[in-house]
């Protein structure tokens, strides 16, 4: 789960930073000094940094683009062919039915880790006496692997030796075999995918409450204000920066993951867990249309972009109460 | 500055002693090079367990080894729905294994991905008797005249049954499809399986594809036309699938086979959940083995569409491939000619039940023996009538395809012919 | 929320919260139980909830039957060159980040931090691609570069917060006596910011520690497999032996979990202050 904080522009805090500057004036003051040093300084800093980067993301989306408009063979990249791998995918009904399925599959999941997350978070900020362990113990799935998860939980649903089937056995609901029915699998997908991510939400908004001065909070007391009222007017207002930034971040997550699908139903049955960053997997590794499967990675980092942006709106126009 | 000076001659010291090292290394590698040849060697199955197909794959590295003492075999193990895959990665990476033991219907991908060298330059020594001395055809690993693969075994998709539920139950084996349903829904009880027949396209959605050809071939019909287009969709393809659909609406088959591969039937049959399926013979040793089923386990022909006639045995098999890449062809060819010789069939026969791929193999005495008699009788089941399809390049997608479009049929109640038919669309749109 | 304390809101928080740890705990305690059951009590229904007797034969058979040690030694190396380089690389970036001001300055963050706001998986068939013709396929370097190249934005974003904190005094003193940009950094701010570069590091070790995708695309042989990727493909040939297999998942998932239960409070610190920075 820790992939998630790949999204570092992401976070509330990140970018306004490099923004600020001319309002702090002495953040520049060192190099008052140093420009007369010469100007390669930042070069020699952060020139590793760009092209590290530039290798290893940019080459290889510029690549990937160059190949998404050629015929490829297998690993050999043939003669360009234009849109034409693009055009193939508006005209698929699986790429269609694949776009549905990660919809699904990414609300499906905020909509189990986000008010979960909260929840724990705000239980656990009051600090009861064993708070610690509890907080430790909740946030263990976030260092639990994909692969792993997608394992102990087929072995935990396992319809023939698994402990839950045996306890709806013995509540008379008889058993079921989850990941065969079209009307189970995504739901259980789902519900393995909150195990394993709600974590990352509880964190960040366990982070969030603390920021959250404590005046605040003996106000609202004084004012009188029930346990309810103060977490609607008070709390979770001064959350929602920090609510809409996770949400985010578990959006682009949940979008582009692929280990824990492929593990755990492999897209079945009928691709009714079929995401569309496991079709670009499949597409690659499997059947070898790399041209398409090049086409699609760019849309859906197109996609991941455009989301990228609104987001950053959202964050700057949101209004900062206090 | 002491302790730096310090901290430089310890490093001085330590990058001369290393350099003295690499001197000699360099000197004596190339005598100790020319001495011995590591072959990689890629395997789905690894020789460090302990189980018939693992201890028959140990033996002949062992004997090799032996008889090779300059040839060390080192096994690479991988999952085996991943060894084509991989090898075709790595061969894009220019680095393919010498040697890999790879599925009939894996190789017409991989020799259009260009995986596999020709053995020609060694084939070509062997006399016709030798060639002539396979089970299957000769040309059946032949691409544009290159031969590019050794068989190294066979095996025929059987029916599995439990005997001792079976007479349980109080039903006979059954013959028929119709058999099946009544066998199927008699043992279905508790925890226990019916019949079972996995639809999962996961694990190249083998569970199904094994079992689809030799049920069109019983109907009259096949997978694709001689020109490769799909005619599975018609009339014997959809006898078919309406026969595994009856089986669950019928209660002989549970629903849950929608998301069994073969792994999961095969673990079903050793821990004794599963009465009846289909799988190839290969594994009926080593689930005996494993789970200590004794001959409780038996096999039959798979039950067709009348009792005088049985779906027609679908014959595969592994089969010894050498890799592009590789620098020691000679020391692999050796490795492929070992492991292939009836000699070494006649032991990989005794210890795991996978049928020899050489006529003279069967000479042996020991299948005479009553102990041969079960792979005698698959023996015979292949050669009456049993067939070894010529895969298409994208034998894996059809059949994930297919497995889609029977998971359909069972979970949606959709027409066997509008789901094969979709399916066949989709194949010819993927091949054009 | 401190009024919660009244008893019948902390005996409900106690409900919710013991609720919680079960669901986090149960399938990891599922899988410690069954990696110590003998082979019969693995598949047996209805389930055995206690082993008995109970067996260490499927570590055994683990640790020493299987190449997982192997692929714990190549994950650590990797995680730990990936962790070097990242870390050099972001803290360098960081601190020209807050300290100097130049042309195209944001222009030149903003899009470092979008690097990593590129989805693996649109990268994966290029990288892929792209790694084989530099020769870097199947290696400790290929494998760690990308790791490393993937993780510097993050490590960027958490080590920024540090550097920001570190008072600008310090530094501005050791300028007067001569102190130039590199060995403010070294001297002064470096060990100032030892938390954050933890914090990072750790983060950049559970993520190696549990990616399967860049792995299993950029590796191949058997001698550079890393740790997820040995896991998937210990799903034999005979079925997934589960005693066995979650032996390995047991092993597999010890080390991070040690890690995580020991400096869990200082990472969710690191991550406070990187993330509630600004």
């Amino acid at each position: 789960m820790v992939e998630t904080l790949q999204e570092p522009v992401a976070s509330p805090g990140a970018e306004p930073v490099w923004e600020r500057p001319r309002r702090l004036p002495h953040t520049a003051r060192p190099v008052a000094r140093g420009p007369r040093n010469g100007s390669l300084l930042p070069v020699t800093f952060i020139g590793p940094t760009v092209l590290l980067l530039l290798l290893v993301v940019a080459y290889p989306i510029g690549y990937s683009i160059w190949v998404s408009v050629h015929r490829t063979d297998y690993l050999v990249i043939g003669a360009p062919v234009g849109l034409r791998h693009y055009a193939a995918l508006l005209a698929d009904d699986v790429v269609r039915r694949d776009l549905v399925v990660s919809l699904k599959y990414v609300i499906g999941s905020l909509a189990g880790a986000v008010p979960l997350g909260l929840l724990l978070a705000l239980l656990l900020d009051q600090r009861l006496p064993l708070s610690a362990w509890f907080r430790t113990i909740c946030a263990l799935p976030w260092v639990i692997s994909q692969t792993v998860t997608a394992l102990l939980w087929i072995w935990l649903l396992d319809p023939s030796f698994g402990p839950v089937n045996h306890l709806l056995d013995t509540l008379g609901a008889g058993r079921v075999n989850f990941l065969a029915s079209e009307a189970t699998a995504l739901p259980v997908l789902v519900a393995v995918n909150v195990w394993m991510s709600y974590p990352f939400a509880m964190i960040l908004f366990l982070a969030g409450l603390q920021t959250i001065p404590q005046e605040v909070h003996e106000a609202a007391l004084i004012d009188g204000a029930s346990a309810w009222r103060k977490l609607a007017s008070v709390t979770l207002p001064l959350l929602r920066n920090t609510v809409v930034a996770t949400c985010v971040m578990l959006t682009l997550y949940y979008f582009t993951m692929v280990t824990l699908i492929f593990t755990f139903t492999g897209g079945g049955p009928i691709g009714s867990t079929e995401v569309l960053s496991l079709r670009v997997f499949n597409e690659t590794f499997l059947y070898w249309r790399v041209g398409q499967a090049s086409a699609l990675g760019v849309v859906i980092f197109g996609l991941n972009a455009v989301f990228s942006i609104v987001y950053v709106r959202v964050i700057r126009s949101a209004p900062v109460s206090a | 500055m002491k302790h730096l000076t310090h901290v430089g001659s310890w490093w001085l010291r330590g990058t001369a002693v290393i350099l003295a090292a690499l001197a000699v290394m360099a000197v004596a590698a190339p005598v100790a090079m020319a001495q011995t040849v590591t072959l990689r060697y890629w395997d789905f199955i690894d020789p460090k367990l302990n189980n018939p197909r693992s201890r028959a794959l140990a033996e002949h590295i062992k004997r090799f080894e032996a008889a090779n003492p300059t040839i060390k075999v080192t096994v690479e193990v991988l999952p085996w729905h991943q060894v084509a895959p991989q090898l075709i990665q790595a061969a894009a990476a220019g680095r393919t294994p010498d040697v890999a033991r790879v599925l009939i219907w894996d190789l017409p991908q991989l020799v259009k991905a260009g995986t596999a060298a020709s053995l020609n330059e060694f084939t070509d020594r062997w006399p016709a008797s030798v060639k002539g001395d396979f089970v299957v055809d000769w040309n059946a690993t032949v691409w544009d005249g290159r031969k590019m693969a050794i068989p190294y075994e066979h095996r025929v998709f059987v029916l599995w049954y439990r005997k001792d539920l079976l007479a349980e139950a109080g039903v006979g084996v059954p013959r028929t499809v119709d058999d099946l349903v009544t066998a199927g829904r008699a043992l279905s009880k508790g925890a226990t399986q019916g019949m079972v027949i996995g639809l999962s396209r996961a694990s190249q959605a083998s569970a199904l594809a094994e079992w689809f050809y030799p049920m069109l071939w019983a109907g009259g019909g096949d997978l694709l036309n001689a020109q490769g287009e799909p005619i599975f969709h018609q009339a014997p393809g959809v006898r078919a699938v309406n026969t595994l659909a009856e089986l669950v609406r019928k209660g002989a088959m549970p629903q849950a086979v929608s998301a069994y591969t073969y792994e999961e039937i095969f673990q079903g049959v050793k821990a004794g959940t599963i009465a009846m399926t289909g799988l190839g013979s290969h594994r009926v040793v080593t689930a005996r083995e494993a789970g200590n089923l004794g001959d409780k386990l038996q096999t039959a022909p798979f039950p067709g569409y009348t009792a005088e006639r049985p779906a027609p045995a679908h014959v595969m098999g592994w089969n010894m491939m050498m890799g592009k890449d590789s620098k020691h062809r000679d020391a692999a060819w050796k490795f492929i000619e070992h492991i292939t010789t009836p000699e070494s069939q006649i032991m990989t026969a005794k210890m795991t039940g996978e049928m020899p791929t050489r006529k003279s193999a069967y000479a042996d005495p020991w299948f005479k023996t009553k102990e041969a008699g079960e792979l005698m009788f698959w023996k015979d089941y292949m050669e009456k009538g049993g067939r070894m399809p010529r895969y298409p390049e994208k034998y894996v997608e059809l059949s994930q395809l297919i497995a889609d479009a029977v998971q359909e049929v069972v979970l949606r109640n959709v027409s066997a012919q509008d789901a094969l038919a979709k399916a066949a669309d989709r194949y010819k749109s993927l091949t054009k | 929320m401190r009024r919660a304390r009244r008893l019948p809101a902390a005996v409900g928080s106690y409900a919710i919260l013991g609720a919680a740890a079960l669901f986090a705990l149960g399938p990891l305690g599922w899988a410690v139980l069954t990696s110590i059951k003998v082979k019969t009590q693995v598949l047996a229904y209805p389930p055995v909830w206690w082993p008995q007797p109970f067996t260490l034969e499927n570590y055994r058979e683990v640790l020493f039957g299987s190449n997982m040690p192997r692929y714990l030694m190549n994950t650590m190396v990797v995680a730990l060159v990936s962790i070097v380089i990242a870390l050099v690389l972001a803290t360098h970036t960081a601190y020209a980040a807050t300290r100097f001001r130049f042309r195209g300055r944001e222009l030149t963050m903003f899009l470092i931090l979008s690097a990593s706001m590129v989805p693996i998986i649109s990268l994966l068939t290029p990288l892929y691609l792209v790694w084989m013709r530099l020769g870097l396929h199947d290696s400790y370097l290929g494998v760690s570069l990308a790791y490393a190249a993937w993780q510097t934005p993050t490590a960027i974003w958490l080590i920024r917060g540090f550097v920001e904190a570190v008072p600008r005094e310090v530094e501005e003193a050791a300028m007067l006596d001569g102190c130039g940009p590199w060995q403010s950094l070294y001297r002064i701010v470096v060990p100032m910011i030892q938390p954050g570069l933890a914090a990072a590091a750790i983060l950049i070790f559970i993520y190696i520690w549990n990616d399967f995708l860049l792995a299993t695309t950029l590796t191949l042989s058997e001698e550079r497999r890393l740790i997820q990727v040995g896991l998937y493909r210990y799903l034999g040939d005979l079925g997934v032996e589960w005693g066995r297999f979650t032996a390995y998942t047991v092993l597999a998932v010890l080390p991070i979990v040690t890690m995580f239960v020991a400096v869990q409070k200082r990472l969710m610190h690191g991550l406070a202050t990187g993330a509630m920075k600004g």
